[in-house]
Parts: structure tokens; sequence; C-alpha cells
């Protein structure tokens, strides 16, 4: 009897260890918010800014939120010059970019992950081709070829297809240099090589699926979160000769994935300093259960607990309950 | 009467008073815009300028040196300089603003001589002459004290220790990337390596932390290797030295050690000092005779990736005595056995700055963010240099010649402007984009051209009135359109049933003047007879719509079958396997037929004005000596309205060179230099619609698209100039009408 129970209390202990903590982060509203926020940045994060402004204001209704996404690259600048609050981006700043914050500011900006996003690269829905890996990837977009496969892909032939696929061109679909999609793509899958000339820049994420969509031999990459019946997202493998993962965000976080990424809120944080109020509530909405619901009903990836409460630490936001 | 007059003079009066007022109003309005096109270009100009600037290079101070450094690291805000010895001790000093240094803090990793190398930035492997290694990092904290200035503490933490290798020596250098730390030893043939996982990787880059053992190489090379290189996640080493060859061994495969050996252009010369520019693709080697001399990756003859000498980046006097590449941008500071120091950046193949010291040269420290030099010297001495070198990626080689760029396999003329990373090399190539203008507006104008000033000549002068009354406004309110709208429709609309229908638009382009001339040959006859001379003269176009319509069905009906027989199936297929030319979907018919569009009512409007405005005099006087109307047109309207029509001509080339939205829209923006009709290219005016939102301020990006700018404005300048110019001589020659 005496060791069924223990066996029992261990057994309790270990079911209730996980649960304690994967316990779950909930929104609480809290008095005397309001006031304007100012989000600029990616095009990526925009939808996603757009629904947390939207769910946020729901809980006060005296904030006003501006969100703004024409790139990444844009957001820098915003967060420098004090004209937004929130820098959203689907990339990590480069050092030049701390730097000029840094020059402004005097310390660092800080990185808030806040969603999970993975890259897709998409052919037409009518494309056969089971799958390709990081080589093949990185010999059809670029040219410099950094990932080491010796010889340019230019058909769906070098691919291995056959029939009529075998000596059909490929048509390249990419974004635009602003984009952190564009960088994220070039230093992973390109391993900082350079794209071909003949990528067609597109001015959003949806365009490149647009474009891919509408063209039998396209081929394209964006996040997932933009995926349409038009068109398929191909599963890659990290190496040749492994197998292929299709893009998810769990294999994403794990790595087996090759192309996921964090997508991240910028912020200008005095070190020692509180954030202020107002932006501090919303990211706290934002790394809440709530907040990372929208990310999923987005098509994104809700953060893993682990990584929610580091980023909670990093805020200064206690974790309640 | 009186009366009637005093009114009608006091009118005249008035009207004198209008005129002038109205005269100095538009005067002046027509100064403020040729004030403000001018103010305009000068804004951009004064942007665009400061590319071309040499920079700064200047003496800032001399001070004592403390001890004898073997190294000198600065940190980003020019406030602490600190130098290792090589007695294992490492001293801060303060730096003041006028460039003195204060007194020094000293820490100390061990007693003996110590071999210092630089591993990073503000990072160093020290091994003793036991051979144990140490990795050093020296940190730069910021802190804001209550007035707002910036106060910067130095720190010095030892990130990890190597016990020494299984043979005695000194030459070791050790690496750390985030997911690494490797290190090597060289002693005469024999390497050892050793490599530790450290899986700390930055908790968003995932699945950086799979566990992995250490792993360790112990080989032998033939060859003496005086200098050697690591790259920080220990992937790859370089060897040089008195070999004729460069040696490139590669610990990718943690099975395998590859080893390769590159052809060094100058095998007499010994390589004394190596270096690595950020991204640690190029590898700078300095020799004795004072050649450095830039190697990076091409394709090889089987495609592989091979280590090829570039470029001989500069010639100092003596042998090179230290080389140091930048970690913030692709430029190196080299110093000679001689005293002699230069900057040199790879890109633009420029040297940035040159110094001479009259004394034996210790060590050479330079600030993170290139704007600091410090020279320690044999006798004591550690000078200061400010620097200020804003644009050194820019010259006009690197934006209007060929150039070798990172990893190419040969020069080229390449845009692209950004990376995601820092180490990226910008390609700020303008060619590529004043082509893809130039290309753009030849197919623009190929097709709106005919077509609008022949559809101008036919409703100004055969049409019916009533009909030109209709179709005039109809063709200007085509203006209206925005163009964002025509690139979208074009982009996602015309683009892909483009592809569908290209073999018919081949049959149609050749159906269509055989239609007419057969047409027209049957026209003749039907004249004679009775019925067909009831059609009212400026009415026939009602019968060629039946013409039209008849060659779009047969285009239609024998495009399939000619696409399958003479093209095999798929008219994409056999140009890219037949001519060697990829269609693309997005390619110059689009524009083409886009942004000819967008110009046809622009040019028709201009053009239909002018040959209206011909006295109708000259008409009348031309029909009445018996000129059939195609003569009077031919000869005497057409002369006539030349200027007209050519300056419809011109601004709808200049109105094509700029437009923006629809090339930005319907082309892929591929900056591509080919002019083949069924690819795309990237504009001027799209590029720096795209690129501007990402442009640092003030950066160099930011000041080329202001450049992009200038050049666009000099086309349209010169063509409207030209324009003009030619419109005044054909006025004086044909005036007299």
């Amino acid at each position: 009897m005496h060791l069924l129970n223990v066996l029992a209390v261990a057994a309790g202990l270990m079911t209730a260890a996980p649960a304690m903590s994967k316990e779950e982060i909930v929104y609480k509203k809290v008095s005397g918010v309001s006031g304007n926020l100012n989000s600029i940045g990616s095009d990526t994060l925009n939808n996603l800014m757009t629904y947390w402004a939207e769910s946020f204001r729901k809980v006060y209704p005296n904030v006003k939120i501006q969100v703004e996404g024409k790139g990444s690259s844009t957001a820098p600048p915003a967060l420098i010059s004090g004209i937004a609050q929130l820098g959203p981006m689907s990339r990590k700043m480069k050092n030049k970019e701390i730097e000029k914050f840094e020059k402004e500011h005097g310390f660092p900006p800080i990185k808030i992950a806040v969603a999970i996003d993975s890259l897709a690269v998409y052919v037409h829905k009518d494309n056969p081709i089971a799958g390709m890996n990081i080589q093949q990837v990185d010999a059809v977009f670029s040219k410099t070829r950094q990932h080491g496969l010796k010889s340019d892909i230019k058909v769906w032939g070098d691919l291995g297809m056959t029939g009529e696929w075998a000596s059909r061109p490929i048509s390249l679909y990419g974004r635009n240099s602003a984009s952190g999609t564009y960088g994220f793509f070039k230093k992973k899958a390109l391993k900082k090589g350079d794209f071909k000339d003949t990528v067609k820049e597109q001015p959003g994420s949806a365009s490149v699926v647009n474009g891919v969509g509408g063209d039998i031999a396209g081929i394209g990459y964006s996040g997932i979160g933009y995926k349409t019946s038009e068109v398929r997202a191909i599963p890659l493998a990290k190496k040749a000769g492994q197998e292929f993962v299709q893009a998810d965000f769990d294999k994403a976080v794990s790595g087996e994935y090759p192309l996921g990424r964090a997508l991240y809120i910028y912020l200008v944080k005095q070190p020692g300093k509180p954030l202020p109020k107002l932006t501090l509530e919303f990211l706290k909405f934002v790394l809440s259960k709530e907040g990372q619901k929208i990310v999923e009903k987005d098509g994104y990836g809700a953060l893993p607990h682990k990584m929610l409460v580091k980023q909670r630490t990093k805020i200064g936001a206690k974790i309640a309950h | 009467m009186n009366q009637d007059r005093q009114w009608r003079n006091a009118n005249l009066k008035r009207a004198h008073f209008f005129e002038k007022v109205a005269r100095y109003f538009i005067t002046t309005g027509g100064g403020l815009v040729i004030v403000a096109v001018l103010g305009i270009l000068f804004v951009v100009l004064k942007t665009a300028v400061p590319l071309f600037h040499e920079g700064d290079f200047s003496f800032w101070e001399d001070n004592k040196s403390p001890g004898e450094p073997v190294t000198i690291g600065i940190d980003d805000y020019l406030q602490y300089v600190y130098s290792f010895d090589g007695k294992g001790g490492l001293s801060f000093q303060k730096l003041s603003p006028a460039g003195e240094l204060g007194k020094p803090e000293f820490h100390s990793f061990g007693e003996g001589t110590f071999l210092v190398r630089e591993s990073g930035k503000h990072l160093y492997s020290l091994t003793d002459e036991a051979g144990t290694t140490q990795l050093i990092k020296v940190k730069f904290r910021s802190k804001f004290n209550d007035g707002g200035q910036r106060i910067v503490s130095p720190d010095v933490q030892v990130v990890t220790t190597f016990e020494p290798p299984p043979f005695e020596t000194q030459n070791c250098r050790l690496t750390q990337s985030s997911e690494a730390v490797m290190r090597l030893c060289v002693k005469g043939q024999r390497v050892y390596a050793q490599k530790v996982p450290t899986g700390d990787g930055d908790d968003d880059d995932f699945g950086g932390d799979d566990e992995e053992e250490p792993s360790v190489w112990d080989l032998s090379l033939t060859g003496a290797h005086e200098a050697f290189l690591l790259t920080g996640d220990g992937d790859r080493a370089f060897f040089g030295g008195s070999e004729s060859y460069l040696v490139e061994v590669s610990f990718e495969d943690d099975a395998e050690v590859s080893v390769r050996r590159f052809k060094r252009p100058h095998p007499d010369a010994k390589i004394q000092a190596m270096a690595f520019l950020i991204g640690e693709s190029t590898v700078v080697t300095g020799d004795d005779q004072g050649r450095i001399q830039a190697w990076f990756e091409t394709s090889g003859a089987d495609g592989g990736k091979v280590m090829t000498p570039i470029r001989v980046v500069g010639q100092l006097p003596k042998g090179i005595k230290t080389l140091r590449g930048s970690y913030r941008d692709k430029s190196l500071v080299a110093s000679d056995e001689s005293g002699v120091i230069k900057g040199y950046f790879l890109t633009s193949d420029k040297e940035t700055f040159s110094t001479i010291i009259e004394d034996e040269i210790r060590a050479i420290g330079s600030a993170p963010r290139n704007n600091a030099l410090a020279v320690a010297t044999a006798s004591g001495h550690m000078n200061f240099y400010k620097m200020d070198i804003p644009h050194p990626e820019s010259n006009l080689k690197t934006l209007l010649s060929k150039v070798w760029y990172e990893n190419y396999s040969q020069p080229d003329y390449v845009w692209q402007s950004t990376g995601g990373s820092d180490d990226f090399e910008s390609k700020l190539s303008l060619v590529p984009l004043i082509f893809g203008t130039l290309k753009s507006t030849f197919y623009a104008m190929i097709f709106a051209l005919p077509i609008s000033i022949l559809g101008a000549i036919y409703t100004s002068q055969f049409a019916s009135s009533r009909f030109r009354s209709l179709i005039k406004p109809g063709v200007e309110l085509m203006a209206s359109i925005p163009s964002v709208v025509i690139g979208f429709l074009a982009a996602l609309w015309l683009a892909p049933m483009m592809e569908e229908w290209i073999v018919s638009l081949g049959v149609f382009l050749i159906c269509l003047p055989l239609y007419f001339l057969l047409f027209n040959t049957l026209w003749c006859y039907l004249r004679e007879w009775g019925l067909a001379r009831k059609i009212e003269r400026g009415r026939e176009f009602i019968i060629t719509i039946f013409v039209i319509v008849l060659c779009m069905a047969t285009s239609y009906l024998v495009a399939p079958g000619i696409e399958e027989n003479l093209f095999e199936g798929s008219f994409a297929l056999w140009t890219y396997e037949v001519l060697g030319i990829r269609y693309d979907q997005r390619n110059s018919i689009i524009i083409s037929l886009a942004l000819g569009f967008a110009v046809i009512p622009i040019i028709f409007s201009i053009a239909d004005d002018s040959l209206t405005a011909v006295p109708g005099g000259l008409k009348a006087a031309s029909l009445a000596l018996g000129a059939s109307r195609w003569q009077t047109v031919y000869r005497v309207i057409l002369p006539s309205a030349s200027p007209g029509i050519f300056v419809a001509a011109m601004i709808g080339l200049g109105r094509a060179v700029g437009e923006t939205m629809i090339v930005l829209m319907a082309t892929g923006n591929t900056p591509i230099m080919s002019w083949d009709a069924f690819s795309g290219m990237r504009t001027l005016s799209a590029n720096i619609a795209v690129e501007v939102p990402e442009a640092p301020v003030d950066g160099t990006l930011y000041r080329t698209l202001f450049l992009c700018a200038v050049v666009l404005f000099c086309m349209t300048f010169t063509l409207n100039t030209l324009g003009e110019t030619i419109r005044h001589n054909l006025r004086k020659k044909y005036g007299r009408f």
C-alpha cells in the first residue's frame, strides 16, 4: 500500500512537472493603458501586427495603433528616428543597423521573437517534383552556388524530372531586396551567395505566390503563411540523400526543416529602465496565450513555451498566474 | 457715341491691365517651375556627389606606447585602446577625445612569451611556450550617466583554454563560432587540429544544438607553412609560405580531411602575412616582395569551387609585415617592412589611404568602424590617425565597368545591392539599369509610335469629324487610367495569357498586313461597283474592323496547329531548346503593350493636335490642284505638322523612360543585359522605387539611388532638349507654310 502510494505520488509528480512548466500565460488587463503606438517594418509580419493591434484594442479601446509594413529594412530607421515604438522584422538586424541605432540611442535595440515562420519553396500546383535538397535550391536560385553543387540548374530536367518537364526552363520568382525574406533566403538557402539576375523580384510575398501559381514552370520562395491552392510547397532536405521534410513549424524549430526562422519585434529599451507601459502591455499581450493564438490563426507557428518565457523575461514581464 | 467710345476705351484698358497681370503671372509661374526643377536637380546632385569623395585620413596624436605591444585594438566608440604584449599581458588605456592615452590598466594571462593572434572582432588567441592556447574576448559595456554621456567600461574574459598539442609548438590559432571552437597548431609539416562543438547558438537559430563529439585531426602537410588562417567556424584553413602553392585544408567533413593546392601567380615570393576579408571568402596574402594578392573561390573547369588568384590589390616597396581585414566592410590595412601603411578596398580596387612611418612598425590596430588607426613602433610610440572614408566601395569603375566580385567566375556588370548579412559585398553597377531603361523604352516605342502617329493621321485627316470627336476624347481617357492599374493587369492578367497565346500574337502580326493588302486590292475593285461607293468617305474603317476580326479568328484557329507542328508543342520550350532564349512570363512584349498603352494617349493627342492645326487652306489648295487625299497628307500635311509630331514622340519617349509603376509591376525587375524580347529588365526608375525604402539614409546605396535619379534626369533632359532643338529646326524649315 505504502509502495503504491509512493508510486502514485511519483506518477503524479511526473505528470505535474511538465504541466507546470507549460502553464498557460494568460493576458491580464491592467489599468491606465492608453495612447498611441506606431509599428513600422516587415511586410511578412504586417497581417499579424494588424490582428494583434485589433485584438489589443478590444482590451484597451483608448489605444491607437498604426501599422505600416513595407519591408524589414524600414524598421531600423523608424526606430532610430523615434517614429515607431515597434519594429517588426522578419530577419535579425545587421550590425550596421545596430550601430546606427546605438549611435542615436546609446544602447542596442532589444530583439523579441514573437512567432515562428518557415519559408517554403513553392512550385506550380501541377508540378510533380517530389522534393529538393538545399544544394539544388541553391543551384536553382544562385549564380555563385555557395553550397557547392558543381553545375547550374536551369531546366526542370536538371532536377531529375522527365517527360515534358525535362527541357522546361525554370522560371524564378523572389522577393525584393528590402524584405527580410530575401535576406534570410539568401543567407540560409544561398549560403550568402548571389541571386541569379533572372529572379523576378516581386514587391510582396503574395505576389510571389501569385506569380508561381500562374506560371507552370515557376518556382519561388515565401513564408508558409502565404500558401494558396494554386501552388505547392515542396518538401526540402538539408543534404543530398537525406529524407525530404515538409515545411511545418515543429520541424522548423527542431531544425529538421532547413528554412525555419523566428519573426521579431525590435524595441527601444533603455538598459535598466522598464519599457513604456503601452509598449510593454502590447508585447505582454503578443507573448501571451491570446497573442500566440492569433499567430496560429494567421498561419504562423506559436513560440514554444521555453522561448516564450525567455522573451518575456527580456521585456521584463513577470509571468503572472 | 462718345459714351460708347469711353466705355470701349475703359474696356480696352481693363483688358490691357489683365493681359499684363496674366503675363507677369505666367512668366513668374514658368520661372518658378524652372527654379523648382533646378532645385530638385540640385538636391538630388547634392546627395549623389559625396559618393565620389575620396575621404579624409589625417594624423591625430602621438603617444607613448605602453610596453611593447604586438597587437592593438580599439573599441567602437574610440574610448579605449588595448594592447597585448608578447608576455601574456593586456593593458587597457582610456583614449581622450584629443587622442591622448590615459593610465594603463593591466591584466595578465600568464608568464613567459606568448604568441598573440587575432581571431575575430575583439577576440584573440594567446599561446604560451608550452602550447597552451587561451581564447580571450575583450568586451566593452556602454552605460550612460545622468548627463547622457556614454561611459564605456572594458572587461576581459577567457572564453576557453586548450591544452598543449602532442608536440611542442607555439604556432597555434584558436577561433570560435556559434557552434564550435577550433584550434589549429602547426609545426613544420605537422598540423594538429581540435574542434569542440559548443552547441550554444542563439536561441532562435533553429536546429543548432545537436550534440556532437569533439574531433581531432593530426596530419602532415608537405612544404613550409609560415602563415596560416582558420575560418571562424573552423571548417577551412589556408596555409601559405615559401611553397609555390596556397594550400586549403577543409575540415568540413569530419571523417575525411581534404587538402587542395592552388598554384600561386608569383611562386618565387614567400608569403609572410595572410588575412581574411569580412565574410571569410576572400583570402589576402602578402609576400616578401611587397605584393598583396587577393584570392577567392570561383567555378573551376568541372564546375567545382577553386581558390583563384584574383588580382594584386597593392604593391608596397618592401616585404609585407602586417595585413588586417576590416570587420565592417571589404577593406584592409597593410604595412611593410619600410614603414609604409596603406588602406585598400577590394570591390572598388581603390587605395583608400596611405602614410609612411620613419620607424619600424610593431603593430597596427584599426577601429571597428574604420574611423581610426593606431600604429605602435619599435621606438615606443603609439600614433593615432583619424579616418573618414564614407564610400570606399564606390567609384566610377564599380558604377560603370565590369567588376570581379567575390565568388564570381569572371568580372561582370551586376546590380545586387543588399544581402541578409553584414559581410555582403554590394554590387552597384548602373549599367544593367541604364540598359533596362533603354530596353523598356525601345520596346514600348516600337509598339506605341506607329499606332499613335498613324492613328492620329487617320483621325485628323481621313476620318469624319463626328468620328474624330468620339475617338479623340476616348483615347485621351486612356491616359487617365492609373499606371498601377495598367501594371497590375499586365502582370496578373496579360502575362499568363500572353504565355498561352504568344504564337497567336505572332500569327496575328504576320496576318494583319497581308490581310490588309488583300483587302485593299479587293477594295479597289469593289469601289468600281455601285454599292460600295455608297459608303461615305471617312467611314471605310468600319469595314476594316471585319478584317481585323477575321485576322484574329485566323490566328486563334491556326496558332495551336502551328505551335504543335512548328514549335514541337510548346513555343516557350522551343525558344529555349533551339534559340537558347528563355521565354520569361514577365517579358518585353508585356512591357511593350503595357507601357505602350500608357504612352499612346500622349503621343496620339499631341500628334493629332498638330495635324489638325495645319491651316485648312493648305489642304484645300492641295486637293484643288488635283492631289489625292494620301498625296495631300504625305506631301503637305505631314511636313508642316512634323515639328508637332516629333514633339509628341519625344514627350512619349520621356514618359516611357521615367514610367515606374508599370515596369515595377509587370517586369520581374530582373537586372539582365539582353535585348531579346522574351526576357524582362530592371529600369532605373523601378529600381529607385524598389530600393529606396530600405536604403540607410546617406549610405552608399542611398546615394547610388540618387545617382540613378541624376542619370534618369539627364536622360529625359537630353531627350527633351534634343526634341526641342530638332523641333525648332523643323519649324524653321517648314514654318513657311
